[in-house]
């Protein structure tokens, strides 16, 4: 079977899954017991204002149709308005949604870039005060609330020594829009400054997101590593001579980074997740920030909005891994096709 | 404590006959088999212990829920309060340790939720194929798709921010995960020979499921609970800290943690103890759920 | 498989009736084992693993080494490749001597750089295990000439000459349409096919020695003679020395000049393969060679009692329990070296 052949049907596959996840969340989001229509008249409104803006707003047609009417909007690529600032969601969510990816990015190359060579160097000094220091550090990282360590973070980098921002993307202006992400914005139009700061503002929540995550993929890249160093194959590399470096990076991580990215998908996933409490306390203005208030706020248009797109965003980082695996794998589908 | 000490505790508390059980030879090297995971071991005891004894081991038991001492709010650490006051004066300490029966209680509830939910699902669908098998996993597969945090989110929202709606919340986004394992678990036990000669000697396949392939999951089962267990504090304490989890004045590691950010840089103590004390218990069961892997199959090192 | 050793065997360079030719004088010698002796300390007590085992391989002879399966073969030739583990091995003394030098004291480094890979390659039993599976097969050939392969000093057209290299070492082993092999992947060529990659792995950097250990075992009979021949054609073109580690005397017989047999870490007997054949001394020699079924035997013969543990065991000759010969002084005291022949030596109390 060809690479393209497998990426179309995994696409096909994942479209399901999509529909059950809007169709779960709109059915959540209805079933609140609170009465956001209510809530949006204030306290002062009648019955009959109540009832009136409801009709107003569709909200009074049996839940299908107003699935339905959802779903057809969606089609038209409209996400529908804000039920608090009337503004569309989509427009809501274009502006936060790089803020968020940045922040994601650079904390999921965090974690590999720091995660695979010390899982490696775990893995090779297996047993000594190394990795057993390595060890404890990952169960540590695993362990400990991102959120608690932001906010101790804050408090000794920020606060005490002043060393650091304690929130927000940037100071002063930012960097001419083109695509959203300041850190590439800046350096597209050259603005040194702007580069600068960004760079500052991203240390602590990306640190402190990325914390977990780096302590999971120098987990699974240890066991990779140490299971792969176990194999004939190194045996046989070894006794023919080959230098160690060559042996542990072609053929060894080669084989071991299988599991590791296998995870990735998970992981961005679990980063995602992470930045709904660390946009809380470094007050990113991202998607996270923007699901607490519109949860709190029974926004159900831009709960839905949110979790359309970090959904989409999901599946998609997923779909990338997975085509990535059989490239570097073909075995998997050659042999399926064959 | 030596091991003679410990009897006595666990003979006053569980009696003689589950005390000598609990204690024999193979268990107490399962769980002090090196240093970590002595570690892990006595984290969980800890924690555990203080919590089960906290209305007998805080100094202020009346200051866990409702109370106001408005003199004494926000007081650093000092011999009568250990870990400082709050901004309603209470004394944290007490609050942390009444904060652990509340954490602990909300997990151990949705762990045993998930698993009674998740593991027989999971039986289900790896013993057939076909329909039954594609609806469960298709299902579970929703759930897994959005991350855990925001469906919890979303249904402590729509449910109401009370215990049981949280216990509720997060067990829905647990037990797709047992469900997963144990399902593909029981596909490649269901393979095996001798489940095909139970079949073929007309054995109910209800009673294979248990006695054969269930038992077979059970060490999974366990060391997936262990490590589910420190990733639902987690889970709870961030949904307490962003305000949708149990609401005030219930002492809950999260919550307090989010009350103590207007009142900082002045009053570390405010933050910094409710974390540590997430930090230890979570730790804990980690280390435990990981040498528990270890020691069930060194092949599972990966998951 | 015959037993008896085929007159065709070899390209008829090689010419036993030449006693200088076959005598181990030390100019001509290759590999040179002294009195090795390997033990493993474990849980369950010290394995002595090897007793004092002498071994040697000529410049330009293939030797064979035969004994049952956990006799010590594969650990002596770890011992030349360095490659045991100390812990929990421990090498108590011995020195293996390549040309004039003593393996044994040089570092791991040099071992690697200059003799694993370059001086002596492997060929092993395995044949899917050692292949890494997620590169192709060219990719593991290139790496070898690239890392291990004799320098070409002014060669500008390094990767041109390695592929050519390759190719034809493709051919040599009867691999055909060499082009389309290299960009498989291990597993998707048979085991047939990987053996004979193998061991053309083992020629690509022109060695001195190749340590084949047991490389048809894996394989059925009829594809064993095909990659024996092949395997003699190369060792003639080469003119290398090989250590062929073996159980089945039959393939003894077809590829080898001289043997070696060994039982549970000593070695018993040492003789050119007609003279083996002929006329075995040593008792164990005399029941391995009874036990190859022919078809004029009526019962397969075998040898009573199983093969001892390896731990606390006895000071002497080590087959003693089950030799149907065995004499008083053979439970503690090591047989010496008896020389029947002009090389052909026994370790054995019945004849010194």
């Amino acid at each position: 079977m060809e690479v393209r052949t497998f990426v179309f049907k995994r696409l096909v596959l994942l479209l399901p899954i999509l529909f059950g996840l809007l169709l779960l969340v709109f059915v959540i989001s209805r079933v609140v017991p609170a009465d956001p229509v209510a809530l949006l008249a204030g306290p002062m409104a009648g019955r009959e204002q109540v009832e009136a803006l409801r009709h107003q707003l569709g909200l009074d047609r049996p839940l299908y149709a107003q699935f339905l009417s959802y779903l057809a909007q969606l089609g038209k690529g409209d996400l529908g308005a804000s039920l608090y600032s009337n503004r569309p969601v989509v427009e809501d969510l274009r502006v936060r949604f790089p803020a968020t990816m940045e922040l994601t990015l650079v904390a999921m190359t965090l974690a590999v870039g720091l995660g695979i060579p010390l899982g490696t160097i775990a893995a090779l000094r297996r047993n000594s005060k190394i990795d057993k220091g390595l060890t404890v550090f990952s169960v540590g990282g695993l362990s400990i609330a991102s959120f608690w360590l932001g906010l101790m973070c804050q408090l000794f980098f920020g606060m005490y020594l002043d060393l650091l921002p304690i929130g927000g993307r940037i100071t002063g202006t930012p960097p001419a829009n083109v695509t959203g992400f300041y850190l590439v914005d800046s350096l597209i139009t050259g603005n040194l400054s702007a580069l600068w700061s960004s760079v500052v503002h991203l240390l602590l929540p990306g640190l402190t997101l990325s914390m977990p995550a780096i302590a999971t993929v120098m987990r699974f890249t240890r066991s990779g590593v140490l299971d792969c160093l176990q194999r004939d194959y190194v045996v046989y590399e070894r006794a023919m001579g080959l230098p160690e470096r060559v042996v542990v990076i072609k053929y060894v991580l080669r084989n071991a980074l299988n599991a590791t990215i296998a995870q990735i998908g998970l992981i961005f996933g679990a980063l995602l997740a992470g930045t709904v409490a660390i946009e809380t306390v470094f007050d990113w203005p991202g998607l996270g920030l923007y699901a607490v208030s519109s949860i709190l706020l029974f926004d159900y248009k831009a709960i839905l909005g949110v979790t359309l797109i970090s959904g989409i965003a999901y599946v998609v980082v997923n779909l990338g891994v997975d085509i990535l695996l059989v490239i570097l794998d073909p075995r998997g589908i050659r042999q399926q096709g064959a | 404590m030596r091991v003679d000490g410990r009897v006595a505790v666990l003979q006053n508390f569980v009696g003689v006959r589950l005390a000598k059980k609990l204690l024999n030879r193979q268990v107490l090297r399962l769980f002090f088999r090196d240093k970590l995971t002595s570690l892990g071991t006595l984290l969980v005891l800890l924690t555990f212990l203080s919590a089960v004894a906290a209305p007998v081991l805080s100094p202020y038991p009346e200051d866990a829920y409702e109370n106001v001492h408005i003199t004494e709010r926000l007081q650093g650490p000092s011999a009568k309060h250990w870990f400082g006051t709050d901004r309603m004066g209470r004394d944290i300490f007490s609050r942390v340790l009444y904060g652990g029966r509340v954490t602990l209680f909300i997990a151990l509830a949705v762990t045993v939720l998930s698993i009674a939910i998740g593991v027989p699902l999971g039986l289900l669908a790896g013993y057939n194929s076909g329909t039954l098998h594609e609806v469960i996993m298709r299902v579970a597969d929703i759930f897994l798709a959005i991350p855990r945090i925001i469906l919890a989110l979303a249904l402590a929202a729509a449910l109401g921010p009370t215990v049981p709606n949280v216990i509720i919340a997060l067990s829905l986004s647990f037990w797709p995960r047992f469900t997963r394992i144990v399902a593909a678990e029981t596909q490649s036990l269901r393979h095996e020979l001798y489940v095909e000669a139970s079949q073929s000697l007309g054995v109910s396949p209800l009673s294979i499921l248990f006695r054969h392939i269930f038992v077979h999951t059970v060490p999974t089962i366990i060391v997936r609970g262990t490590l589910g267990m420190g990733f639902t504090i987690l889970l709870a304490a961030t949904l307490g800290f962003i305000g949708m989890g149990v609401p005030p004045p219930t002492p809950e590691w999260g919550l307090m943690i989010a009350e103590s950010r207007e009142y900082l840089p002045g009053t570390w103590w405010y933050a910094m103890f409710p974390g540590l004390a997430i930090f230890l218990t979570v730790m804990g069961y980690t280390l435990i759920g990981d040498s528990l892997r270890d020691a069930m199959d060194p092949k599972l090192r990966g998951h | 498989m015959k037993v008896r050793p085929s007159p065709e065997k070899n390209g008829g360079e090689r010419n036993f009736s030449d006693p200088k030719m076959n005598q181990a004088t030390a100019k001509n010698q290759l590999l040179k084992i002294k009195d090795l002796v390997l033990e493993f300390h474990t849980d369950r007590g010290i394995v002595q693993a090897l007793d004092g085992v002498n071994l040697s391989v000529s410049k330009g002879e293939v030797l064979g080494l035969v004994g049952e399966s956990g006799c010590g073969k594969t650990a002596t030739a770890r011992s030349v490749l360095g490659l045991i583990p100390c812990p929990p091995g421990r090498i108590v003394r011995g020195e293996i001597w390549l040309d004039e030098e003593n393996l044994m004291t040089l570092p791991q480094e040099i071992l690697r750089s200059r003799v694993r890979g370059n001086r002596i390659t492997l060929v092993p039993q395995d044949t899917l295990g050692p292949l890494n599976p997620v590169h192709t097969v060219g990719t593991q050939m290139k790496d070898i000439l690239k890392y291990k392969g004799r320098s070409r000093n002014g060669n500008s057209d390094r990767a041109g000459a390695d592929h050519r290299e390759i190719l034809e070492l493709l051919r040599a082993v009867h691999l055909p349409d060499p082009d389309r092999v290299l960009a498989k992947y291990p597993s998707e060529l048979s085991g047939g096919q990987r053996q004979r990659i193998l061991i053309a792995m083992a020629f690509l950097p022109r060695p001195d020695l190749i340590i084949a250990d047991e490389p048809t075992t894996a394989l059925d009979v009829t594809v064993q003679a095909q990659i024996l021949r092949i395997f003699r054609n190369l060792v003639a073109r080469d003119r290398c020395s090989v250590l062929f580690i073996t159980h089945d005397m039959g393939v003894v017989a077809s590829i080898c000049d001289r043997v070696s047999v060994m039982y549970a870490g000593q070695i018993v007997e040492t003789a050119l393969v007609p003279k083996l054949f002929e006329s075995p001394r040593h008792p164990y020699t005399v029941k391995l060679l009874e036990s190859v079924p022919t078809p004029e035997k009526k019962e397969i013969s075998q040898i009573p009692g199983t093969v001892p543990t390896l731990i606390n065991i006895n000071k002497g000759c080590r087959f003693c329990e089950r030799c149907p010969q065995r004499l008083e002084k053979c439970r503690d005291h090591k047989p010496g070296l008896t020389q029947v022949d002009e090389d052909h030596a026994v370790f054995c109390h019945l004849f010194g």
